[in-house]
């Protein structure tokens, strides 16, 4: 510090220093320290005061706290169905009906109103109802981090190399989910699944309708792809991990194999030993729904093409 | 950096660049070209208007300790370290300098340790640090205590 600066008086200094009250700063100041803080203590900080409570609420703070860590599994028809839910709940003008439930969840999985009409399922939420109406954004976040919001998923099993629709509730703190399943009126299926085994839905074809893909004509040896598959005319399908493989007429060499323009389409199975009668199953590429034995029926077929999607299941494949 | 005070200005640097900016206190700060060019409210009148630099730019809204505080912040490249050193007074001073003076890097600089420093403190901490006033009605803030309660039901005290 300089000589000069010294010749300031006391008094001066004192007259310069201000109190500040940050609440007189331009919003997006105020934004900027908002966006650093975690969601707990933007919750404490909502206790400051009214300015504050409201600031701490916004979409926009909230959505992209959401983007960061729920991004990844939350999709269009998860937040789709959230706001359906919400809206729903929001116009429900008799809180009684509402709280008719002692668990406040006002129904159960069994599917009437309010909430299994399509695959998402909300569970007490009549102390947040006010939180719907006016702070959506962070309404949801509650929801997701407290494991209210039942939300669809995929599930990959490891052990056959297989997805399966479900929807999930987190459990923050074990960090980790459980499923329900579609089939038997939402049953728990399983607990403690860790984050890295649920993707988002990668097409938007419900698991009980077959999925028309437009890469059957294009299919050849060494593509890997993900096949429908079920047990019962009447299951979900799950997505399988597959390799199209060579027919037996061929001899696998590059300059000789016409297996890509034949009517069948062989798929084998990686997960399944050699000797097993599951490995490899021969089909019709021009199909529909094809049943090949008592427990196994093939629905459409979808190519990976994207290179993480063969790096997860290669992953999954190789820690079996 | 170099200061001058009235009439004993020092002959002006050549070599790097300056421009004299004026405080709320009354310093005039010869501060290099460089750091004034992130101060974007400087930058945009000296850039129009070409202006004689040896005529003080005036700053009415930050004092020279401010400014000093900003010069040695942006000469350290924002070194963590040193603005560990400064008083909560000190840290809102050059939050609100950068807001007036538009330094982005310096705002989201500022901002991020305001917000590691409000990281799992109190309420009332956060109240005295802003200066803020309770203004919830005793109902508002057992309606909001409960809120978080459901928020932070199934989750760890922190």
């Amino acid at each position: 510090m300089s000589s000069e600066k010294n010749c300031v008086s006391k008094l001066e200094m004192q007259k310069d220093c201000r109190v500040y009250c940050l609440l007189d700063l331009p919003d997006w100041t105020l934004d900027c320290i908002l966006e650093c803080l975690s969601p707990l203590d933007l919750f404490r900080v909502a206790q400051v005061c009214t300015s504050l409570r409201h600031k701490t609420r916004s979409d926009a703070l909230w959505e992209k706290i959401i983007k960061q860590k729920w991004g990844r599994l939350l999709g269009d028809v998860a937040y789709q169905e959230w706001q359906w839910h919400t809206t729903k709940i929001a116009n429900t003008q008799s809180i009684l009906l509402l709280q008719q439930n002692q668990s406040g969840s006002c129904g159960s999985f069994s599917g009437v109103w309010p909430f299994l009409n399509f695959h998402s399922y909300l569970e007490h939420f009549i102390d947040l109802i006010t939180l719907f109406k006016n702070c959506s954004k962070m309404a949801l976040y509650v929801c997701l981090e407290s494991g209210r919001f039942w939300f669809p998923v995929q599930v990959y099993k490891t052990a056959n190399l297989f997805c399966y629709d479900a929807i999930v509730s987190y459990n923050s703190r074990t960090d980790t989910f459980k499923a329900r399943s579609p089939t038997g009126e939402w049953r728990m299926i399983e607990e403690n699944i860790q984050w890295g085994r649920l993707r988002l839905s990668t097409i938007e074809t419900s698991p009980r309708e077959f999925y028309m893909s437009n890469c059957m004509n294009d299919l050849k040896p060494g593509d890997q792809i993900e096949i429908q598959m079920k047990r019962r005319k009447e299951s979900p399908y799950n997505w399988w991990y597959a390799v199209i493989g060579h027919l037996e007429t061929c001899d696998q060499d590059v300059n000789h194999c016409r297996c890509q323009y034949s009517d069948k389409l062989v798929v084998e199975f990686k997960q399944y030993q050699s000797a097993s009668r599951n490995k490899r199953s021969v089909l019709n590429r021009n199909r529909y729904e094809e049943r090949v034995s008592l427990l196994r029926w093939f629905g459409g077929i979808r190519k990976l093409d994207k290179e993480e999607e063969i790096e997860k299941w290669t992953k999954l494949f190789a820690s079996r | 950096m170099q200061k001058t005070e009235g009439e004993e200005s020092k002959a002006e640097n050549e070599e790097v660049k300056q421009v004299t900016l004026m405080t709320s206190d009354g310093v005039k700060m010869k501060v290099e070209i460089s750091i004034v060019y992130e101060m974007e409210i400087v930058r945009s009148f000296i850039e129009v208007n070409d202006a004689d630099h040896s005529v003080p730019f005036p700053l009415p809204n930050v004092s020279s300790h401010t400014l000093d505080l900003i010069i040695e912040l942006v000469k350290n490249e924002y070194d963590d370290e040193f603005m560990k050193t400064f008083s909560h007074d000190e840290l809102k001073e050059v939050l609100v300098a950068a807001n007036y003076l538009n330094m982005k890097t310096l705002l989201d600089f500022i901002a991020t340790a305001i917000a590691n420093l409000l990281e799992k403190k109190s309420v009332e901490f956060i109240r005295n640090f802003f200066n803020i006033v309770n203004d919830f009605t005793p109902e508002e803030e057992a309606e909001i205590r409960k809120t978080n309660e459901w928020v932070f039901q199934d989750l760890d005290e922190d």
